[in-house]
């Protein structure tokens, strides 16, 4: 059986995600519930809430789903079950279980696809100790997929995007130029070396990176998807209410990411991120257009950006290289909130 | 004058001709770039601003027909004509 999900659809992964500008205004209308064990809700623009059972034990609740990222249904199975379950990580949560969400078009495509997406997300999930226990399927095309999981945390432990503050170190843990990378491969622009590089970094889950944050009490992080590296860190800097600056020379790339820009490979979720968090940015006049396109490429199943305190930032880094993420990196600070929230440079 | 006819085309295809023009078309020359798309038209003509790139768009038969002429030097910002 042979069956590229790539040629169904425009746009996969988080890059499918609604604009965020439109996500806004319709948040707005949104009643909040109010309940003392509610600890994080979408206000503070997290990665997941967070409800508290008694003072040992927490639920943090996240869902995330897409249209495919790659041509291979199990790996689209793995991949988007790494990036429903990092929410959990990226709230210093341990991932205990979800729920499939599956759309799947019953009469176009045949019954092993859905079978393999399945057992590519059952993988990822069982890497990750989280047990599927249901799901949900709806006929649709194209086909989307992603995981609804519920984690443990402690109540007094619980890792968000308000605890930026001025002093700390911000570390990314994966490259980025997921965007950029599959909108190269849909233009076959960009080599099959690429290719694999992005979806190895896709399907790397972010435990590891999770456990090195746990270990030094972090805790300010947010994990990077489609809202891309500068619309997630700009979400921290106004939960936080801080500024957040960015080195975008600092920051890693994957592969001919900056070569693939450079010609004009840019998705267009990279605008309409840009459009969302230009009133909040100051761009340096002499930053490279290149990288700020980049600082705004959406990223599926991205890497964390930790808040390191100062002083801990080299062990930090230390400690994620040799846990398996080599290119984690400093890519800017945190510092005292002044006219904007998050500032652009080259260096 | 050069024309890349990108209708039909998926993004970002019609954005990665307008900048494969703007590298091989002399300073002062003008070259053509037409799509079909809202949101390619969209996007090159930001493109274009951003990077400081005097252009001209008409529309016609649901297609954005973009004049982009490469800058001697630093040039005024974006002119429309409808």
């Amino acid at each position: 059986m042979e069956v590229d999900l790539l040629q169904m659809i425009d746009n996969g992964g988080c890059s499918a995600k609604i604009p965020p500008k439109q996500l806004e205004e319709i948040l707005k209308y949104l009643p909040l519930p109010e309940d003392p064990n509610i600890l994080v809700d979408i206000d503070s623009q997290d990665d997941a809430g967070v409800y508290r059972v008694n003072d040992e034990l927490a639920l943090v609740l996240t869902t995330d789903f897409f249209p495919p990222v790659c041509s291979d249904p199990y790996e689209f199975g793995q991949i988007a079950a790494a990036n429903s379950i990092s929410d959990v990580y990226a709230m210093g949560g341990t991932p205990v279980t979800a729920l499939n969400i599956m759309m799947f078009p019953s009469a176009k495509l045949p019954l092993e696809v859905y079978a393999e997406i399945l057992k590519g997300g059952s993988n990822k999930a069982s890497e990750a100790g989280v047990r599927i226990i249901g799901g949900h399927t709806i006929d649709d095309f194209p086909p989307k997929y992603g995981l609804a999981v519920v984690g443990y945390v402690h109540p007094r432990k619980i890792i968000t995007n308000a605890a930026a503050r001025p002093g700390d170190s911000l570390i990314l843990t994966k490259p980025v130029g997921i965007g950029v990378i599959l909108a190269g491969q849909r233009m076959k622009m960009t080599s099959e070396n690429d290719v694999n590089l992005a979806k190895s970094l896709m399907k790397m889950l972010n435990r590891s990176g999770a456990e090195v944050m746990k270990k030094f009490n972090i805790r300010g992080a947010t994990d990077i998807t489609g809202f891309g590296l500068a619309g997630h860190a700009l979400k921290m800097a106004k939960a936080s209410k801080v500024a957040i600056n960015i080195k975008m020379k600092n920051v890693p790339l994957i592969g001919e990411t900056y070569r693939l820009v450079d010609e004009g490979c840019i998705p267009g979720a990279s605008f309409r991120n840009l459009d969302f968090a230009e009133p909040d940015t100051y761009f340096a006049p002499d930053l490279d257009y290149n990288l700020r396109m980049i600082a705004f490429d959406a990223q599926t199943s991205g890497g964390l950006l930790i808040c390191a305190p100062s002083g801990y930032e080299d062990k930090i880094l230390q400690e994620l290289k040799n846990a398996g993420m080599p290119e984690a990196s400093v890519i800017g600070n945190v510092t005292k909130f002044d006219s904007k929230f998050l500032h652009l440079t080259n260096l | 004058m050069q024309i890349a006819d990108t209708r039909g085309q998926q993004c970002p295809a019609p954005l990665i001709a307008t900048r494969k023009l703007l590298k091989e078309t002399a300073k002062g020359d003008s070259f053509q770039v037409i799509t079909g798309s809202r949101n390619a038209f969209d996007n090159i003509s930001r493109f274009l601003k951003d990077n400081k790139i005097i252009f001209k768009v008409r529309e016609e038969n649901s297609a954005w027909i973009i004049t982009i002429t490469k800058n001697e030097e630093e040039q005024p910002l974006l002119n429309i004509e409808n």
